[in-house]
């Protein structure tokens, strides 16, 4: 079955559960930014929770099915439309042949996840279907889609019909849960009270490589950098201009800015649906 | 899980921790998913449905009891062609004011080195190179490059690198490889461990058809 790209929206990716075994050559992980919605997405339609679906940015793709499909959608609501018809988030639908989706602007939220029970037919990279945007490989020939795109799909249909029940899931919050990162303790006392005790805002240039912060409280003067050592999905940075860094699916797999926190795996679905202006606090989890 | 070693850049701690990447892989770990080697340290990424972090540790512990980091591991060395012309080398008139060298001195100095590979990171095939003179140290740059092309050669702190793709970066450029280091799909063939000699070629011979990345056969 092909999918056809009427509008691709703001950044649209193919994305699974990601790109392991390869950060020992530098190769990141990319992936599902949110992963609670990504894997709901797909266990509404069947699919394993690690298999590849759609990741939309602020402002959803509208889509021309041209074969029958179950598909669900999860994360921010957008507002969206099947067949002209509102629908909502988090239940399964059956699609026909024809049907064009359209996913509208994140009302709550930033992300949003479309799920289609099968798969797609498209080729792996380094054992992953996911988007890297930066080095530019793998999804869709690894960019974000564009207007006429047909993206080649093997639909799988179950037995299951159009469920009418849906759930809400609000993964908004202003308190962001962490552990502490490997160079917490050798971090000055000032700037770790200063880190939990400050309203952060996201800020510009945050996105799928790291979340930016900025604060009105105070700045830190430079820490000692360390030697570069590995990172992953969560951890917490404080480079040299002060405001600290949390790195999301995109982000380098080494870097030599001490990490003085790491986030849990809820919390970074929760910063996955911030955009920019939201505010919050970091707290550690006991 | 972080594996941390006494914080400094030495072949020997590294030939330790290679030794310590290449068992743990060999050991084939059911729920580890990744490991990334450092300078001082390695990484785990692991699955804590599939492995705890107690196994985890104490599988950890059992290899390293068993360690013998005397044993001859892989190591290949690389030549890597690199044209140090003022036209690649964006840096060059800079690093020669800071260190007071001549540019060929400079040059000199850094394709005379033998270079270990320490580790890979920042970007896929970014090589982190260690053995660069002490003369060549120069600080980063204050604002970095929003673009360095592909193939530079540069140098950040004591260390020394190739950008294997156009991005971003702060480390001082003095030179250009022709050779494409990183291809997607394909086996990348440098690891850490290995070793690495720039040979300088002309900016004539840049502009010529493809070079290869060769590997030094060793007579030993």
């Amino acid at each position: 079955m092909k999918i056809e790209v009427m509008k691709p929206g703001l950044l649209t990716t193919i994305q699974d559960q990601g790109r392991f075994g390869y950060q020992d050559i530098g190769v990141q992980v990319s992936g599902f930014m949110d992963e609670f919605s990504a894997h709901l997405a797909n266990i509404l339609v069947g699919n394993s929770a690690e298999s590849a679906l759609l990741e939309m940015t602020l402002l959803g793709a509208t889509l021309r099915f041209h074969g029958r499909a179950q598909i669900a959608l999860t994360g921010a609501d957008c507002r969206s439309k099947l067949d002209g018809q509102r629908i909502l988030n988090n239940h399964v639908m059956n699609v026909k042949q024809g049907d064009i989706l359209e996913v509208g602007h994140a009302q709550k939220g930033l992300r949003t996840y479309l799920a289609i029970s099968g798969e797609f037919d498209i080729p792996e990279v380094y054992g992953s279907l996911s988007t890297n945007l930066e080095a530019g490989f793998g999804g869709l020939n690894g960019r974000v889609l564009e207007k006429n795109d047909l993206i080649n799909y093997i639909p799988r249909n179950n037995p299951a019909s159009n469920s009418g029940d849906s759930i809400d899931f609000d993964l908004s919050t202003d308190v962001i849960e962490v552990l502490p990162g490997p160079e917490f303790d050798s971090i000055p006392e000032h700037v770790r009270k200063w880190f939990f005790e400050t309203k952060f805002t996201v800020s510009n240039d945050s996105n799928r490589t790291g979340i930016r912060l900025s604060n009105n409280q105070m700045i830190p003067s430079e820490l000692p950098s360390i030697l570069s050592s590995g990172l992953v999905k969560g951890t917490v940075q404080i480079p040299n201009s002060g405001n600290p860094i949390v790195l999301m699916a995109d982000a380098p797999t080494t870097g030599g800015y001490p990490r003085i926190a790491a986030c849990t795996d809820m919390a970074c679905n929760q910063l996955a649906q911030m955009k920019l202006g939201d505010s919050f606090k970091f707290t550690l989890k006991n | 899980m972080l594996i941390v070693f006494e914080q400094h850049i030495d072949p020997e701690l590294h030939q330790m921790i290679i030794a310590l990447y290449h068992a743990i892989k060999k050991s084939q770990i059911v729920g580890l998913r990744s490991i990334t080697p450092a300078y001082s340290s390695i990484t785990l990424v692991f699955d804590n449905n599939l492995l705890s972090f107690k196994y985890l540790k104490r599988e950890l512990i059992s290899i390293w009891t068993k360690l013998d980091v005397d044993h001859e591991l892989p190591s290949r060395t690389f030549i890597i062609p690199v044209c140090y012309d003022i036209e690649f080398g964006l840096d060059l008139d800079k690093v020669a004011d800071r260190t007071g060298l001549t540019i060929e001195q400079i040059t000199t100095l850094h394709a005379e080195s033998g270079y270990r590979v320490y580790m890979l990171g920042f970007l896929p095939g970014f090589l982190y190179l260690g053995g660069l003179p002490a003369e060549l140290e120069i600080a980063r740059k204050q604002t970095p490059r929003l673009s360095v092309p592909k193939g530079s050669v540069a140098i950040g702190g004591q260390q020394t690198g190739i950008y294997p793709s156009d991005s971003p970066g702060g480390w001082q450029i003095i030179g250009r490889t022709p050779i494409s280091l990183f291809e997607p799909k394909t086996d990348f063939l440098i690891q850490p461990g290995d070793f690495i000699q720039f040979q300088p070629i002309s900016k004539h011979a840049f502009h010529q058809s493809t070079h290869q990345l060769q590997e030094v056969k060793n007579e030993n």
